[in-house]
């Protein structure tokens, strides 16, 4: 008896160990949840702070003017002194419209000026909007109020705007990879600049945009890094059991991180984002 | 007359030990040709290099720089403990092969003309130099033009900032710089895809736009100088040109891969052969122990009738010793045999002038020495037996062997277990030195198995947390120079383009009190998807909001602690300096790195935007057009294909290492066989009597067969963990040994390579048990209780 006991522990032994041996082991993978919420599309790119209020003030008429001693950056007063023209009979002043600062000296040495020549530009630096140039593909999906988040600014909190005009005027520009492209403008207001954005900010400072151009409610969504293709189409990981079951789904809309499902998959299914290679239809998953 | 009837007897006892001279033959020629090809192979390697190196003037000095004019290298000539120097452009740019569809990345070299001093010579496999004339000639390196199939007078385009012309290759070289050609942007070498070519300076400084200026140097130390206090100076000289810092031959990539290989191959010459080697000496101990035991009768007659003490001795001695070199011999030769495909897949990765593989006499004597030495070892006791042999008390019967109470006698078991247990209890533990050698030998097997697996394992694991779990995407590109958030936001614009995150890379300088280490600084974004950085176990770390990650090697090796300050000097752009703070530290599976967030790290640059490395997830049916157009933007100065990387690993690397773990598996099975079928043998023939009396008792074929088999399994089952224990332990060992500095692998062995072994162990023991119920059928009972009177 006792001969067929260790017999059968021994045959249970081995098939133990091809076991082992055999069947891989179960991959560790990220999980991500479907989940409902809002979808939001975006457009992020660069963007420069500008001033609305921007005045360039002129030489009026033909003559001298002194040196400028004042620099970019410079705060002025309403009505201070930016510069002296000599006209006819004496140093006559060229004066500051309003309260700003100077953001462009065009001419700074003393010398002859004809009337009309640009001398200094002042800006109100507190009444600032956001300049971006897009490509005009990207302009076109931009409407009048979608909603621009500026960041990268030095501050906490992102700077908030609202999109008031998309120039129709539209340009060519060497872009940034170095190809000639079809540019617009694109120009939002800030909503609510807390004064802290207003102490900071100034004009021709640069920041990180997002544009937020079309908004689902209600959507189902998954992040982009779950999808792969199968064919023609597109399929996700589910987590079924433990098990990875390959689920062809069908995307309504797809955005820069997330995606918007219209088939395929239901309110808090767990599927694997970025499978890797080593994930296959059935391979066993541990969850991390 | 003497020695011929010895010698006749000689003959007469191998016949008898035909089998066990096999299996532990079998372990001895693995033992002595992995011995003699890994040794031969360092040499070979290693001589190769070194005047290879020594021929062609391998440069001792080496950096590189942004620009600066081509005059500096007078400053450099001048500087004390340097003999000679060169500056040189060397460029990146792309190659538009007409058999491929998307260009090739082009590492461009100046040629220094050859009247002038020359460093880092070309061997010329084929066809000549480039020199002047109305087109541009290049020549190219073997690797490139091997994978592409590639030969003189073929012409191509190529790309080098912007300007393209046609060129034509008159030569197929090499160089000592690129005995690995290894592309620095990327980890692994991809030949078809990348191409060192060498061409004349004047279209070089054409296509470049750098007319009289230079961004490489190389330079030639004089004897007796100090390499730290040269890199100092040469460092000083071209602080001012975007220097990332001067560096000597350790540090230059091709010639790391070299050094790390003949380092490699010297360990594994002295660990895996000394592994058998030990077994076989076991092995021999155990047969001439037995063979002593049986033949006292007759060595006590021989030493009746005169022959001296001396004269037997030899005649055993003689005994191993021919056991011994029927391994070592064929050993030899198998070595000789490994050595040259060892060689033809060095062949494949490093490009030297010639690598031949030579048996070195050296390697052949230590073989043969290695072969025989365990011999002595092992049977030393046995000889010494013969030797104090008095021929009247040899021809007496044995005294009875002394047994005394084991465990289960001390403990009063007796009486609860059956009497074929206590026989086979008292058997093993009769004596324990044998035992314990068994159980060694069985683990040395199981430890070489588990080792050759992990092997496995541990690549599995690495291509895994790098390409599964880090860097998931599937494209990534570097700029040229940092661009604004649109230039992602124009790569999203391509169709086949899902995802695009971006990054900042800077080269910088770490300095802690008297520590400093060049290495690149990555600025990651808030939310990061594709490239993650994970700890060792797996987990997601987190960048720092503010302060700097940095690989836990500089916590052990610079005793640095998080909160305290590190002194950063940027090596590129405005250079700037600053000091930041040790936020956390991260372990890092290979390479050293340093992180911060993005915003806070440009902060410091002084800068307000500048991506200039992006990772993509592209749509796998656009994924070629996707690459061929990623190319082809003049700012983006390369497009790594993460998958194929990964594939052409797998091809490259990975088979090689499954031969290795089939090879070491094939091995270690050898010495399984030759314990477990030796331990078995020597154990039923000395209890040949024994055996032969229990089945004239009455006990069964069966029942004998049990004991036999009750006994290896109990000598197995007591090898299983230690074995297996021992495995991790080598592998541990193993990965301690590799320059621990950028290595800080975990070791890794997965469950099914701990299955593996001890399946091949039962694989063994199967065997060895079929062979021996043929000999227990066949007991002849009548001679059986002949042996004693």
């Amino acid at each position: 008896m006792k001969k067929y006991f260790i017999i059968i522990i021994a045959i249970l032994f081995v098939a133990g160990l091809l076991y082992v041996y055999l069947v891989p082991s179960p991959v560790e993978v990220e999980v991500a949840i479907v989940k409902r919420g809002i979808f939001r599309r975006s457009i992020k790119t660069d963007g420069i702070l500008r001033s609305k209020d921007r005045y360039i003030i002129p030489a009026f008429g033909d003559g001298d003017i002194k040196r400028i001693e004042l620099k970019v950056g410079d705060p002025v007063k309403k009505g201070a002194v930016v510069a002296q023209l000599y006209w006819d009979t004496g140093y006559l002043p060229l004066k500051s419209p309003i309260d700003g600062v100077i953001s462009r000296v065009f001419h700074e040495s003393a010398g002859p000026v004809r009337r009309g020549d640009q001398i200094v530009e002042v800006v109100n630096p507190r009444n600032l909007e956001i300049i971006s140039e897009l490509l005009t593909t990207d302009a076109t999906q931009v409407r009048i109020g979608n909603s621009v988040t500026g960041e990268g600014w030095g501050g906490k909190d992102p700077i908030r705007a609202v999109v008031v005009r998309i120039s129709k005027a539209g340009f060519i520009k060497l872009s940034a990879l170095g190809v000639e492209e079809e540019k617009t403008e694109i120009i939002a207001d800030l909503k609510d600049p807390s004064s802290e954005m207003l102490e900071h900010l100034g004009s021709n400072f640069h920041l990180d945009i997002s544009i937020e151009i079309g908004t689902i409610e209600n959507a189902l969504l998954i992040p982009i890094g779950a999808i792969f293709r199968v064919g023609q189409d597109w399929a996700v990981y589910k987590i079924v059991n433990n098990r990875a079951r390959e689920t062809k789904i069908e995307i309504k809309v797809r955005g820069t991180d997330e995606v918007v499902i219209e088939k395929g998959l239901v309110e808090n299914e767990r599927i694997i984002n970025y499978p890797g290679d080593l994930v296959k239809e059935g391979t066993r998953i541990k969850i991390k | 007359m003497v020695t011929n009837s010895l010698d006749i007897k000689l003959f007469r006892d191998l016949k008898q030990l035909r089998a066990q001279t096999i299996t532990t033959a079998i372990l001895v020629i693995c033992g002595v040709s992995l011995l003699v090809s890994s040794w031969s192979a360092f040499q070979s390697l290693r001589s190769v290099r070194d005047s290879y190196y020594k021929n062609y003037q391998f440069a001792d000095i080496f950096a590189e720089f942004k620009a600066a004019p081509a005059e500096i290298i007078a400053k450099i000539r001048h500087l004390d403990g340097i003999e000679s120097a060169e500056a040189r452009i060397v460029m990146d740019g792309l190659v538009y092969l007409k058999t491929q569809p998307e260009p090739a990345l082009a590492r461009f070299i100046m040629l220094t003309p050859a009247n002038q001093s020359n460093l880092n010579k070309l061997y010329i496999r084929r066809g000549r130099l480039p020199v002047e004339s109305t087109e541009i000639e290049i020549a190219v390196h073997e690797a490139f033009a091997e994978a592409n199939n590639l030969s003189l007078g073929d012409t191509f385009k190529i790309l080098i900032q912007g300007q393209s012309e046609d060129a034509k290759i008159v030569g197929i070289t090499i160089s000592p710089e690129f005995v690995y050609a290894l592309n620095p942007a990327a980890p692994l070498p991809d030949d078809h895809h990348f191409g060192i070519f060498w061409l004349l300076p004047k279209p070089l400084q054409r296509m470049a736009k750098m007319k009289d200026v230079t961004n490489s140097i190389i330079a030639k130390m004089s004897k007796d100088a100090s390499t730290g206090a040269v890199l100092e100076r040469v460092n000083q000289v071209l602080k001012p040109y975007g220097n990332s810092g001067a560096y000597e031959r350790k540090h230059q990539l091709s010639n790391m891969f070299v050094e790390d290989e003949i380092r490699q191959q010297k360990a594994s010459a002295i660990i895996t052969p000394s592994i058998f080697l030990l077994v076989a000496a076991f092995l021999t101990h155990i047969i001439l122990s037995r063979l002593v035991a049986i033949h006292r009768p007759q060595i006590a007659t021989l030493k009746a009738l005169g022959y001296y003490d001396r004269e037997i001795s030899l005649h055993y001695m003689k005994m191993i010793l021919i056991m011994m070199l029927v391994g070592a011999i064929p050993g030899i030769f198998l070595g000789d045999i490994i050595g040259i495909l060892l060689t033809r897949t060095y062949q494949q990765f490093f490009h030297f002038p010639n690598l031949n593989f030579s048996l070195s006499l050296q390697a052949a004597i230590i073989g043969l020495v290695a072969g025989i030495t365990p011999a002595l070892l092992g049977g030393w006791s046995g000889l010494r037996a013969i030797y104090k042999l008095t021929p009247a008390e040899a021809m007496r019967a044995p005294s009875p062997p002394v047994y005394k109470p084991s465990i289960i006698e001390r403990w009063g078991l007796q009486t609860r277990i059956s009497i074929k247990t206590k026989m086979v209890w008292r058997n093993l533990f009769f004596r324990p030195v044998r035992l314990l050698l068994s159980v060694l030998g069985i683990c040395a097997a199981l430890a070489v198995i588990v080792t050759g697996g992990s092997w496995n394992d541990m690549t599995d694991f690495l291509m895994a947390t790098q390409f599964q779990r880090q860097q998931r995407e599937d494209m990534s590109v570097s700029f040229l120079k940092p661009l604004p958030a649109s230039s992602i936001r124009e790569l999203l614009n391509i169709p086949g383009i899902l995802a695009a995150e971006g990054q900042r890379s800077v080269p910088a300088r770490l300095i802690y009190k008297n520590h400093k280490r060049e290495l690149g600084i990555t600025g990651w974004p808030d939310h990061i998807q594709m490239s993650r950085k994970l700890d060792k176990d797996l987990k997601n770390i987190e960048i720092p909001d503010n302060g700097i990650l940095l690989s836990r090697y500089f916590q052990d090796a610079w005793g640095l602690k998080v909160g305290e300050n590190i002194d950063i000097e940027i090596l590129e752009g405005k250079l700037p300096v600053f000091s930041t703070r040790i936020a956390a530290f991260s372990d890092d599976l290979i390479g050293l790195s340093a992180s911060m967030k993005f915003r806070p790290l440009l902060k410091e640059l002084k800068e307000e935007t500048g991506y200039n490395v992006v990772t993509l997830k592209v749509d796998p049916i656009k994924s070629t057009e996707v690459y061929v157009k990623l190319k082809n933007f003049s700012q983006i100065y390369s497009v790594n294909l993460k998958k194929q990387l990964y594939l052409g690993f797998q091809e490259s690397m990975g088979g090689l290492i499954r031969v290795f773990t089939m090879v070491l598996i094939i091995f270690a099975l050898a010495i399984a066989i030759g314990i477990i079928y030796n331990s078995v043998r020597v154990s039923f023939s000395e209890r040949s009597w024994e055996m032969a009396s229990l089945r004239i008792l009455g006990f069964s074929k069966g029942s004998v067969f049990e004991m036999l088999t009750s006994e290896i399994v109990t000598q197995i089952s007591l090898a299983i963990i230690p074995g297996c224990l021992a495995g991790w332990g080598l592998v541990y060992l193993s990965m301690e040994s590799i320059h621990a500095e950028t290595f800080s692998f975990p070791v890794f062995i997965e469950p099914s390579t701990f299955a593996m072994a001890i399946l091949v162990i039962i694989f063994a023991l199967i065997f060895s048990l079929l062979i021996m119920l043929r000999m227990i059928g066949s007991i002849n009972l009548v001679d059986a209780l002949k042996v004693r009177e």
